[in-house]
């Protein structure tokens, strides 16, 4: 009789195990497609069989084991955060792109040619009135241009600022998540499947902001890093992220647009150890690349030199020339040119914003005569025509022309365009082969992932030689069209 | 009559791009995949290269060569991250192998009376 009841309570304990396997499979067929769930393994415990010490044997539901290797969602939040940070970029360069036009339709390239034809048409005719005052038009328009340039950066940096200020919001709200379901999880038994899949898609949804690094506790909850470096998140604690704009100690320029900084709880700038995500981006595209062009404590921005080194070498030109010769007789002076254009000259990173033709200047008073020896009566407006293909390095911005000069910065910022297109193209991919990573390794145990790995050593024995056909392909694709069609 | 050079450019990137899914999934049959795909595309090249019509279409071909140049970065990428991924598997599997776990604590000995049910 004893051996029957044994049974049934060995039978039924194997029952109840199996029935606890089951739900565990269920969860998994119904979480397939939850983000940040991985799946669950129920492990079943063999009891010992002793009838002397009364042990039925059978077996007895374990502990319910997760597949999520931290290794592998480590790997997929560094390509969220690579995506996030290029996609970001893509979005902020190709409105910068636009500021600097050269299809020769709008904008600086177009005024400086237009100018230009100006100068070349009052070179033909001196004295006429309608040649002088199409050169005050010309000058006006690429001094609005170069406004309308300096004006559209200055948004630029306004919307940075309001994105920036958005995404510190966003990364404190989903830190604020990711602290909320770590008290949940504090509080239960660590093995809440579903509460684990909402951190670690929290987390995951975080790596696209900022690069964060995650560690597991004992006790189910995250403690999150940004950088490895400084708390985002420890157990129930959470430690929120500042935005403000700051001007560096001892500037070079005073009154020069200020820069973004991002301090931690503490108040320390940890501005430098955001290098990635949306937020790395973002401060990349606001501390660096805006600075470049419009300046900031330590740089003049290269719009406003180019600006200024224009304005000044026609002023130059014409400051150098007379608007009427002396007497014959010496009784009356001559009449020495005045400046085209006017900017802040207080302010070496407000030129391009402040760059205008004189208020007081008439089209009587351009300069044409060139005082020489010899004289010449159009000499000022051959000097300046002659600016568009310049002869000499006085003439010249950086050992070329001013067009070519507005071209280089052009083409400077589409290639960041280019760059960050294919810097986008490449962590999409990234970021699938490190889903599919990931996705191999839930599900199966380490010591199958061991005998992977004798298999993955031997495939990347081969990876030196891939490289290898890698850069061969590269050059031979870079040589490709070079004979009788470049 | 010689093929056209965009059309074979296009060919030898369609190769490339076939290397990139082999390495998007960047398992050791996938890998062997990579680099036969790198192989053909390599000969391809190296083949039109010589024999392509280059005199109409330059436009499309330097479309298609900065396409392919696009792929092969992707590509180099990819066996770049596949290759660290895997190198930190190892790292970690040989400290497991080691007695010891990813975070220096003594790893645990398999329970030889565990049998596990997965789904």
């Amino acid at each position: 009789m004893s051996g029957i009841v044994s049974s049934l309570y060995v039978q039924a304990g194997a029952l109840s195990a199996f029935g606890q396997a089951i739900s565990v499979i269920q969860a998994n067929v119904a979480n397939a497609s939850t983000p940040g769930y991985a799946s669950q393994t129920q492990t079943l415990e063999a009891l010992p069989e002793d009838i002397a010490l009364g042990s039925r044997g059978g077996v007895m539901a374990g502990q319910v084991v997760s597949s999520r290797d931290q290794y592998a969602e480590q790997a997929v939040r560094n390509q969220q955060t690579a995506l996030g940070g290029s996609t970001q970029s893509v979005n902020s360069l190709t409105n910068l792109g636009s500021l600097f036009d050269i299809t020769g339709t709008s904008g600086i390239s177009t005024a400086l040619s237009s100018l230009y034809q100006s100068f070349s048409a009052w070179a033909q005719t001196p004295s006429d009135s309608t040649a002088r005052q199409g050169v005050l038009a010309a000058a006006g328009s690429l001094a609005t241009a170069f406004q309308q340039t300096a004006s559209g950066l200055t948004s630029a940096a306004v919307t940075a600022n309001e994105q920036l200020q958005q995404t510190v919001s966003q990364v404190n709200t989903l830190v604020g998540q990711i602290q909320q379901l770590n008290t949940l999880a504090a509080g239960g038994n660590g093995q809440d499947a579903g509460l684990d899949a909402q951190l670690n898609a929290a987390i995951e949804n975080l790596s696209q902001y900022v690069p964060v690094t995650a560690t597991e506790q004992p006790d189910g909850t995250y403690t999150v890093m940004l950088n490895g470096q400084t708390p985002l998140v420890s157990g129930s604690q959470q430690f929120a992220l500042n935005f403000d704009q700051y001007q560096p100690a001892n500037p070079t320029y005073q009154n020069a647009p200020p820069l973004a900084r991002i301090t931690d709880a503490d108040g320390n700038d940890i501005t430098s150890d955001i290098t990635g995500g949306q937020l790395g981006a973002l401060l990349n595209f606001r501390n660096t690349v805006l600075p470049s062009y419009m300046g900031d404590a330590n740089q003049a921005g290269s719009l406003n030199t180019l600006a200024q080194q224009f304005a000044d070498t026609v002023n130059g030109i014409l400051t150098a020339g007379n608007i009427s010769d002396a007497s014959a007789d010496g009784t009356v002076p001559a009449v020495p040119g005045v400046p085209l254009f006017t900017y802040d000259t207080t302010n070496a990173t407000n030129v391009a914003a402040s760059l205008s033709v004189s208020s007081t200047i008439t089209p009587d008073q351009l300069a044409a005569i060139s005082p020489g020896p010899p004289e010449v009566s159009n000499g000022i407006p051959l000097a300046l025509t002659q600016l568009e293909n310049p002869q000499s390095a006085a003439d010249q911005y950086n050992g070329e022309s001013y067009t070519a000069a507005f071209g280089d910065l052009a083409s400077q910022a589409g290639n960041l365009v280019n760059q960050a297109t294919e810097d986008q193209q490449v962590a999409q991919s990234a970021l699938t082969q490190a889903q599919n990573l990931r996705q191999q390794v839930s599900g199966v145990d380490l010591d199958e992932q061991a005998a992977n790995l004798v298999e993955y050593q031997r495939a990347y024995e081969a990876n030196a030689e891939m490289l290898t056909v890698l850069n061969q392909l590269m050059q031979d694709t870079i040589n490709i069209l070079e004979p009788g069609t470049a | 009559m010689p093929a056209d050079a965009a059309a074979g450019l296009a060919a030898v990137c369609a190769e490339v791009e076939d290397a990139c899914r082999s390495l998007a999934v960047a398992t050791p049959a996938a890998l062997a995949d990579c680099e036969n795909a790198l192989g053909r595309a390599t000969g391809e090249l190296r083949r039109g290269h010589a024999t392509w019509d280059w005199k109409s279409g330059v436009g499309a071909a330097r479309a298609e060569r900065t396409r392919l140049q696009t792929r092969i970065r992707v590509a180099e990428r990819l066996l770049s991250s596949a290759y660290r991924y895997h190198e930190g598997w190892l790292r970690i599997l040989s400290t497991m192998a080691g007695g010891y776990s990813a975070r220096g604590t003594a790893s645990g000995l398999p329970d030889v009376r565990r049998i596990s049910l997965e789904g």
